[in-house]
């Protein structure tokens, strides 16, 4: 329940603008406290981070806005963003891989 | 008529964004501050983050429960627990785990297919199904963790950590007398005599300020 009100005021306006803002000015804290961070305020801190990528890809119009009327939507769409990039991440690992051994066997 | 359904269905909404309001205020305070503030019984109380000494209180109390829990020959580890489940027919690996590590698999499946059907804007209706079908999927997960985790409940992982929990509670809460916090309760015996939704209220708190995943 305290983690769907976390979710909640993390995905609001205010929120998202406020965190926009300690990104540019370190003068800015989002809280109180510098260490000790507590479950709560890491547990918003990812929330924070989530939806600030669900707003990019919503205005460079990768996703419409509809994600926004449903948390399974979008969880969703991270896990299948996450997962794009594991692939092609791999993908390139594997091309570097075959890359080198290409070298290799005409060194031989 | 229409018109005052009209107005209570206004009133309505806006008892409720104001409920919200109000709600998301809170938490945003107790993000900001790192404490939670709440009422029980005319009285106030606070949960804050452990300090190093409550820390290392903690600590000596687990290890020490640790000790007399071992000696409790009643006491099973769940391992043991879950051998004995089998014999008498009740397999978790079988019945529970590997089911939810083949529903995990599925889940992960319609989530793939929904995040795709999002990025191509497909129509709401085939997103609606996937969501349908996923929600079903997670209930059906949840359902099988609690299965699991009702059988293993008086297993010795479980009671150690009901009883650290409880203990973190009590080191945690505080009461606020002539406007000053300070410590609840000077024994954790005493703690446990109070209220039982005073004790469920802390460790919820306790957990959500202390407790890390």
């Amino acid at each position: 329940m305290l983690e769907n009100a976390i979710r909640k005021l993390a995905k609001t306006i205010e929120a998202q603008n406020i965190f926009c803002s300690c990104k540019e000015l370190s003068s800015l804290k989002l809280f109180d406290n510098d260490k000790d961070l507590s479950r709560i305020q890491q547990m918003y801190l990812s929330f924070l981070f989530f939806y600030y990528n669900l707003n990019v890809d919503v205005s460079l119009k990768k996703v419409s806005e509809i994600i926004f009327s449903s948390e399974i939507y979008e969880d969703a769409y991270s896990y299948y963003k996450r997962e794009k990039i594991e692939e092609s991440k791999g993908k390139k690992e594997r091309d570097i891989h075959l890359v080198f051994k290409k070298k290799q066997k005409r060194k031989k | 008529m229409e018109d005052k359904i009209l107005r209570i269905e206004e009133a309505t909404k806006m008892a409720k964004d104001l409920n919200d309001k109000y709600e998301l205020d809170h938490i945003s305070e107790m993000v900001k501050t790192n404490t939670i503030t709440f009422s029980f019984k005319d009285k106030e109380y606070r949960i804050r983050l452990l300090n190093q000494k409550e820390k290392d209180e903690l600590d000596l109390f687990r290890r020490r429960k640790f000790g007399e829990l071992l000696q409790d020959k009643n006491i099973l580890f769940s391992a043991e627990l879950i051998r004995l489940y089998k014999e008498k027919g009740i397999d978790i690996e079988e019945e529970i785990d590997n089911k939810v590590k083949k529903i995990i698999l599925q889940l992960n499946d319609k989530r793939m297919k929904l995040g795709e059907a999002l990025e191509k804007k497909d129509p709401e209706s085939i997103l609606k199904t996937y969501a349908d079908e996923i929600e079903e999927i997670e209930n059906e997960i949840g359902g099988l963790t609690i299965q699991k985790s009702n059988l293993l409940e008086n297993s010795f992982e479980k009671t150690l950590e009901n009883q650290v929990i409880k203990c973190l509670a009590y080191l945690s809460l505080e009461i606020k007398i002539n406007e000053e916090f300070s410590r609840a309760y000077n024994k954790i015996e005493d703690f446990l005599k109070v209220d039982e939704e005073l004790i469920s209220k802390t460790i919820t708190y306790a957990m959500a300020i202390n407790y890390r995943a």
